[in-house]
């Protein structure tokens, strides 16, 4: 179904350089990413330069932080115990209220 | 843990649908482990995240408890319409950007600013970050770009090449920043992405691109050496 893409249909190398998040991120229509493939087939400096761009993604998703830290496990499970402590007065407090207020 | 997801370029992993109601639930239910689960998964990340928009990593750890005091707030109100990362990470974002602007930073959050085509500087960026050997005005391949996927996973991988990334990043401006750290150094999906940052398709990918053209400037001085 796919017409053979020609070399006047396709992207420039300057053009593909610009596309290639496009591309790699999946958001060009059929056609586009027909003719935007056809260029690299035809041109080594394209395919290499989108290589790049994979390897870059690729290094990147190795820059995760650490685990959390010790330090900061102990601080915030202090906030959760200090917050907890505060809503289950609060919710005491209330029920209290209502206590009084129905007599019960 | 370091998670491999950098060939999923279009995927990015899916946050585990029923794990996370499921620790919504017992965290309302005041279930302290789940809440340990919850840091475990996402404190270090968030804290990364927040470091995009802020000057120091004190004021992050500031911005951070704030975020995790308003996500244990509001629990009884997430409805689930989002992943519970995107939101927490979308809540940090927005207590990030309050507090900079009651700091009166004159940082830039804004996604037309940073994304549209017409920036001023635009034109002298694209140039400058275009890849080594591509001649700009005759518009091909002068030389050939190097095969960086021949590289010796021990270089590629090193702890050097990693931290300069890092550094890249952080040196981005804040929304190429927030939304690279998400898509790629998380492998958060593009729809997760922009929920978080609250930015359309066209917008997110304009800084997606912008982000990820620097970085790889920067790790084509490092790997093929200073000269140009």
């Amino acid at each position: 179904m796919t017409s053979q893409a020609t070399m006047s249909d396709m992207p420039s190398c300057h053009e593909v350089i610009q596309l290639v998040t496009d591309y790699l991120e999946g958001a060009m229509s059929p056609d586009e990413q027909e003719r935007f493939r056809a260029h690299l087939d035809n041109c080594d400096g394209c395919g290499a330069y989108v290589e790049q761009i994979r390897t870059t993604v690729r290094v990147m998703g190795h820059a995760t932080p650490e685990a959390l830290s010790p330090g900061a496990r102990q601080e915030l499970l202090a906030v959760y115990r200090k917050w907890k402590a505060e809503s289950a007065g609060r919710h005491s407090g209330l029920r209290g209220k209502l206590r009084k207020l129905f007599g019960r | 843990m370091a998670q491999t997801h950098g060939d999923q370029l279009a995927g990015g992993h899916t946050a585990p649908q029923e794990d996370e109601e499921t620790l919504v639930q017992q965290l309302r239910a005041g279930e302290e482990a789940a809440f340990v689960t919850l840091l475990e998964r996402h404190h270090a990340p968030l804290l990364r995240f927040l470091r995009n928009y802020l000057p120091t990593a004190e004021l992050a750890d500031d911005i951070a408890q704030e975020t995790w005091l308003a996500v244990l707030t509001g629990i009884d109100r997430f409805e689930a319409r989002s992943s519970l990362r995107t939101w927490i990470f979308r809540i940090g974002a927005n207590r990030a950007q309050t507090r900079m602007r009651r700091e009166g930073r004159s940082v830039s959050f804004s996604a037309l600013e940073q994304g549209s085509a017409d920036h001023e500087s635009d034109a002298a960026d694209i140039e400058q970050l275009l890849p080594r050997g591509f001649s700009h005005d005759q518009g091909r391949w002068s030389s050939m770009p190097a095969r960086w996927e021949e590289e010796p996973e021990t270089r590629l991988l090193s702890d050097e090449t990693v931290e300069l990334v890092r550094e890249t990043v952080q040196e981005l401006p804040p929304m190429q920043a927030a939304v690279i750290t998400l898509r790629d150094i998380e492998g958060w999906t593009s729809a997760e992405v922009r929920e978080a940052l609250d930015l359309t398709e066209g917008n997110q990918r304009v800084l997606l691109h912008r982000a990820r053209m620097r970085v790889r400037k920067a790790l084509e001085s490092h790997l093929e050496g200073g000269a140009q």
